[in-house]
């Protein structure tokens, strides 16, 4: 057992958990916070990506005891007193989810790259961005349309490149 | 109201982690399972030793095939051969017509003998996952390899290793639609005749979530429940009713948010009916999350058809005639023969073509089951036509939207039926290309 300090969500919290808890399990099973979703259980999917002390980590492959001391946001913290990040509504607006699994993986990838104002932004790098997470339903391109949406809602004066 | 867009009911919990997916629900007191899965392609199941693993920690139940047998219960009918889409009165395979016609249960864990890698073999009920785990390790089984054939053309072949006893060739079912004589005709008549052979390569569905199942057990009323992400219910329902020999009202099968379908899931799994099953076994709740590594050797997979194309032309590029011939790899399990179905229905696609032909072969193989996936049997006939069109555009030289437009049902054939029996009520092809 090893004893952990975490902020999640804002909230303060200590855990006495086994050594080889994982910090996917810490947040679905013991904080009920199931938005964080297991889709590979191999950090290649994405679908349990989670912001750690402002790095986006992915969770299904992260030990509790790494990160001690650490600050978590997951996708339950991102929307701030009742109001959508704008890259939830972008999503919303766009259609950028259909079953809806990998989506709050996308969403907390996206908001991570879209934390401090890009210099520019285009399709290139939205896909660079977006290369730890992986959809199945859309092919893609509502999503690559909500990062764009979304990037404009919080950043007005961004240029994004319209690719040929 | 046309032309706007229509916000979605489900987004806002969604894009929020409010979503409601099999393994975010949690029933108090609920127990784990873990599957041991088949390692060989084709191999008989002498013994399974599960004496050291009952002693683990945390172990509850370590069930096989023998106990749900001895329990009376039976494999599950899937109903692979699916409603005729001219007449849904009858079956799309006249099973009538064929007395060779074979379609097996489905054990919920293999029982003597496994016939595909993945294959779950025993399932271990735990407190936790992780001791469910440890005592899966624990678990041997005692094999005795067989050949195993994975190819649906080298299953038909002479001595290629038989999947079941009954069926010679493992050929469960083979039938010719539309009218043979008449193509052959027309093909001796035609001024030109392509062949070509295509293969369509078998596809994992790998939905973003991983199968999962929770099973509830309600002995007050003595009645189960199935709370697990599929593409329906009914057919789970009936599939349930059917394996565990219940009354229509002992059975309920939620389906809660489901991360991605695509066809696969339309169909009952082992998995499914294993953990309802435990669930009755232990008297209290029984969960499974299925991990990515086994949805890829244990969920039902897509495509997998050998299409052989027969193509007779006039001089100017008409289309006179086509025969194909059809060879489905239905997989270990007879679970849906709905891919073949649907592509012979619409084998003549959006062209006017007088008379045509196609000989289905239904064969077993040693792999994972095969069902629908994204069109179901209609993307693998439309590849064929339309590369067929191609290949005949090259041979004839004609160009390649020239010979489309020539063969192409027009706007004044409409209503038009096809020679496979559908009737097109509407489509302007021609403005499409």
């Amino acid at each position: 057992m090893i004893a952990t300090t975490l902020t999640i969500n804002g909230q303060a919290s200590r855990h006495n958990l086994p050594d080889e808890t994982l910090l996917v399990e810490l947040l679905r099973e013991h904080q009920n916070l199931t938005g964080t979703h297991v889709g590979c259980d191999t950090t290649q999917c994405g679908a349990c990506t989670v912001q750690v002390d402002g790095k986006i980590l992915k969770s299904c492959t992260l030990l509790v005891a790494q990160i001690d001391g650490s600050e978590v946001t997951t996708i339950e913290g991102l929307a701030l007193n009742g109001h959508l990040h704008p890259v939830q509504e972008a999503f919303k607006e766009c259609h950028a989810l259909q079953c809806g699994f990998c989506t709050p993986g996308m969403i907390m990838a996206i908001a991570h790259f879209l934390k401090d104002e890009p210099t520019q932004l285009n399709d290139e790098m939205i896909i660079t961005a977006l290369e730890g997470n992986i959809c199945r339903c859309t092919g893609y391109v509502n999503i690559i349309k909500a990062f764009k949406v979304a990037a404009l809602k919080m950043y007005p004066n961004l240029h994004i490149a319209e690719e040929a | 109201m046309i032309g706007q867009s229509i916000a979605r009911f489900e987004d806002d919990r969604l894009i929020t982690g409010q979503g409601q997916y099999t393994d975010d629900i949690k029933i108090e007191g609920q127990a784990c399972a873990y599957f041991v899965r088949s390692e060989h392609a084709h191999a008989k199941i002498n013994s399974i030793h599960i004496h050291e693993a009952l002693a683990s920690p945390g172990v509850l139940a370590i069930l096989s095939a023998d106990d749900y047998l001895a329990q009376g219960y039976q494999g599950i009918q899937h109903v692979p051969n699916p409603a005729d889409a001219v007449d849904s009165s009858k079956p799309s395979f006249s099973i009538q017509k064929n007395p060779h016609y074979f379609v097996n249960l489905h054990m919920p864990l293999a029982h003597r003998v496994v016939r595909h890698v993945g294959e779950a073999v025993v399932m271990v009920i735990a407190e936790s996952v992780l001791q469910a785990k440890n005592a899966a390790e624990l678990v041997v089984i005692d094999y005795e390899m067989l050949n195993a054939v994975v190819k649906a053309d080298d299953a038909l072949g002479v001595g290629a290793p038989q999947l079941w006893p009954a069926v010679e060739r493992n050929l469960c079912h083979e039938e010719t639609f539309g009218d043979l004589a008449k193509v052959e005709e027309g093909l001796r008549q035609a001024e030109h005749v392509i062949e070509r052979s295509f293969v369509n390569s078998r596809i994992v569905n790998a939905q973003m979530e991983p199968r999962s199942a929770i099973g509830l057990y309600d002995a007050n009323n003595d009645c189960l429940t199935l709370i697990s992400g599929s593409q329906g219910v009914n057919k789970q329902k009936q599939c349930l009713l059917d394996a565990l020999k219940l009354k229509d009202d002992q059975v309920r099968v939620i389906c809660p948010d489901v991360g991605g379908g695509f066809g696969p899931r339309t169909m009952l799994y082992p998995e499914q009916l294993a953990i309802v099953w435990g669930a009755l076994v232990l008297k209290r709740p029984v969960k499974w999350r299925g991990e990515r590594s086994e949805g890829f050797v244990s969920d039902y997979q897509g495509r997998d058809q050998i299409i052989h194309s027969t193509m007779g032309f006039d001089r100017q590029g008409r289309i006179v005639a086509v025969k194909n011939s059809w060879l489905a790899n239905v997989g270990a399990h007879t679970v849906s023969f709905v891919p073949p179905s649907n592509g012979m229905r619409i084998m003549t696609t959006v062209y006017d073509i007088p008379v045509a032909s196609v000989n289905i072969k239904l064969v077993y193989t040693n792999t994972v089951p095969t069902g629908p996936y994204r069109g179901a049997g209609r993307p693998e006939s439309h590849h064929v036509m339309e590369r067929m069109l191609d290949i005949a555009a090259h041979a004839l030289k004609i160009d390649r939207i020239r010979i489309r437009e020539i063969n192409l049902i027009q706007k004044n054939q409409l209503p038009y039926r096809s020679p496979m029996g559908l009737t097109y009520d509407s489509g302007h092809f021609a403005d499409n290309m």
